[in-house]
């Protein structure tokens, strides 16, 4: 079997099996991937154009140092050639599993997959499980569901896509299941043997929710590629200490690591927290989200309702692709397609807007540190609630209803006349609720009215909610983490190691307004006041 | 126009009507999907796309952000639940997940063929 190699920026010479190199790597469905970007920081750190192409072969490369290690370590209680049967049946579908777990991934991203649940959200479901056909797959991914605890889209998308154009290196149902359990993170329920348990062991490694190879090479090569001083994660020394351990309370197997790694993965953590705050709840990369969610949304919308079928749809993404109504035929979908029928065929002022920085909105407020050192103190915490859940509500009630999101005459006008609809049907005991809620959304829309004709600006805003910060290290997870101690012969869990930090917030929801600067900008001081104003 | 429902819409919406019609306090996850199902096809049939966002991640956040609010259960025969914690009230839920649906969301969550789903 001969060997190519890639040379990737973070980790130097990968290599690949040339059958995989070509079959899978090579083939239009995967090259589609280089057309996917891989974030929406962009506006903010210029450099940011990786793509799940390159992604996908730095977890892959990952994947293959992570099952090495595990596979170096016999654990207690199996049998050596037991164990290396195991590994050596596992190994190479966990490293393809690695490979194609984004390759269903939807244009740009974690903003487009969403879409993919539209119009018939268990159609996608369904396909997934056809394309396992294995009962037993059904069974776990059916209770994951059950409990509303579904894999994300791109996920499921990712299956299918996979198990449809890569038939030959997935040959037998066991095959299929363990790729789409790996991909998904359906554990087996039922552990009853040794086997179905170390092969929940290898899924946790992929798919995970605290650390697992996705979330490594997208950590590292996020802040390599954007240049975001962020803590150094020595890879190498987390991946080789990882070794599979008998837990005797909970009588199972499980993934752990080497007490070894007890920095690294401190430093994993501060590194998810620091890109969470200072990256992806940046005022800048949350309007840019807005703007491409707007513009696919817009786009998608035309096709669902002129052709009854969804852009985002599984033929769209392959090679044959599909034929829409408007006499378009659109194949291996990715971001190119969306700016193209955002730009060209389905344009609005929103879309404009994508396309043009200098046009863009601006945040009043450019951080959760400045939001708090506007309203925090000065308000008082009841005050600063009402303003919240207020602001909340106008952002979901646009969300839900107008097609476009912006606080403007539209949508106040729209709100006034439901409020008028809304009083004179019975709603019954949520009448008053209802009734206060439009009254209220009203209220705050007229003070942002009369500010921005007071200053002499458009009435013109958009309201996006924000998460306030909860560090990776809060995360009951994390303390479950098992660390071995081969000195002791013994596993600990890491929260029992190391001294967990912990702290309680009452409120943890802020939100950033954006505005129209064009050649006015804003003083920040006198739309806090008026707002600060009308709340007392 | 596309509708995304969220997790704690739903929860939070199913559970009000529960409290109301028959004073149970949770819900299983199985009639909760049937409800959302329900609701969906009420919008559906206005003219509006609409789907549920009930992912893992979604879910988890539901816990996270709300757990003043909600509590996972899960039983003995494999069903699990969506309780509300002691002294929730109808109204409580009502002031923070009915406050800003529009009148065609509310009028879906409220209507009597999305209810009976979940049993009432």
């Amino acid at each position: 079997m001969g060997i190519k190699q890639l040379k990737d920026p973070i980790y130097g010479y990968v290599k690949i099996d040339s059958n995989i190199f070509t079959n899978i790597i090579d083939t239009a469905c995967f090259q589609r991937l280089r057309n996917i970007r891989q974030t929406s920081y962009g506006p903010l750190y210029s450099a940011a154009l990786h793509n799940r192409f390159t992604h996908s072969i730095g977890v892959y490369h990952l994947g293959i140092i992570a099952i090495s290690a595990i596979e170096k370590v016999v654990p207690k209680g199996i049998e050596e050639a037991t164990f290396s049967n195991f590994c050596i049946k596992y190994k190479r579908l966990f490293s393809l599993a690695c490979l194609l777990h984004d390759v269903g991934h939807a244009p740009f991203s974690h903003s487009g997959e969403a879409f993919y649940i539209l119009p018939k959200p268990d159609e996608l479901y369904a396909r997934m499980i056809g394309e396992v056909g294995d009962e037993r797959f059904e069974k776990d991914a059916s209770s994951y569901h059950a409990k509303s605890k579904a894999a994300a889209p791109h996920e499921i998308m990712s299956v299918i896509i996979a198990l449809e154009r890569f038939k030959e290196f997935f040959q037998t149902a066991e095959q299929k299941a363990f790729l789409a359990r790996c991909i998904t993170g359906y554990k087996y329920q039922n552990i009853e043997d040794e086997e179905i348990n170390l092969q929940n062991c290898i899924i946790s490694s992929l798919n995970s929710s605290l650390i697992d190879v996705d979330r490594l090479d997208y950590l590292i090569r996020d802040s390599a590629v954007t240049g975001f001083e962020s803590v150094s994660i020595d890879y190498i020394r987390l991946l080789n200490s990882l070794l599979i351990v008998y837990d005797e309370k909970d009588k199972k197997y499980e993934v752990a690591y080497g007490k070894g790694a007890i920095s690294i993965i401190e430093n994993v953590i501060f590194a998810h927290d620091a890109e969470r705050k200072w990256i992806q709840n940046h005022p800048v990369v949350l309007y840019e989200h807005y703007l491409v969610q707007c513009a696919i949304r817009t786009v998608n919308a035309h096709y669902i309702s002129d052709t009854k079928k969804s852009l985002f749809c599984v033929e769209a993404l392959t090679q044959e692709g599909c034929d829409f109504g408007d006499n378009r035929h659109i194949s291996l979908l990715c971001d190119d397609d969306i700016i193209y029928l955002a730009k060209n065929v389905y344009p609005n002022d929103l879309t404009n807007e994508y396309f043009s920085r200098k046009d863009r909105r601006h945040p009043v407020w450019k951080s959760e540190a400045e939001y708090r050192a506007l309203f925090d103190r000065k308000l008082g915490d009841e005050s600063l609630d009402e303003l919240e859940e207020d602001f909340s509500s106008i952002e979901k009630f646009l969300n839900l209803k107008a097609d476009e999101p912006i606080i403007n005459e539209i949508t106040l006008q729209l709100c006034k006349d439901e409020l008028t609809e809304a009083e004179q049907q019975d709603l019954g005991p949520d009448q008053e609720t209802t009734i206060s809620g439009y009254k209220t959304r009203i209220k705050w829309m007229e003070c942002l009215k009369s500010f921005s004709e007071s200053v002499g600006i458009e009435f013109d805003y958009v309201l996006i909610g924000a998460n306030k910060f909860k560090s990776g290290f809060m995360k009951e997870e994390l303390m479950e983490i098992p660390i071995y101690f081969p000195n002791l012969g013994e596993t600990k869990r890491f929260g029992h190691v190391v001294t967990a930090l912990s702290s309680s917030r009452k409120r943890d929801k802020f939100f950033y307004l954006y505005y129209q600067r064009r050649d006015k900008p804003l003083e920040i001081g006198k739309i806090t006041s008026h707002i600060k104003r009308a709340l007392v | 126009m596309c509708i995304f429902i969220g997790i704690e819409e739903l929860v939070a919406n199913a559970l009000i009507e529960l409290l109301e019609k028959t004073k149970e306090r949770e819900v299983t996850l199985d009639k909760l999907c049937e409800y959302g199902a329900v609701v969906v096809r009420v919008l559906n049939k206005k003219g509006d796309e609409a789907a549920l966002v009930l992912s893992r991640d979604k879910t988890n956040e539901l816990v996270a952000n709300y757990a003043d609010l909600f509590e996972f259960k899960d039983y003995p025969d494999g069903t699990s639940a969506i309780a509300l914690k002691e002294n929730v009230t109808a109204d409580i839920l009502r002031a923070q997940f009915r406050v800003y649906l529009p009148l065609d969301v509310l009028l879906a969550f409220k209507n009597a063929e999305s209810v009976r789903a979940l049993g009432v």
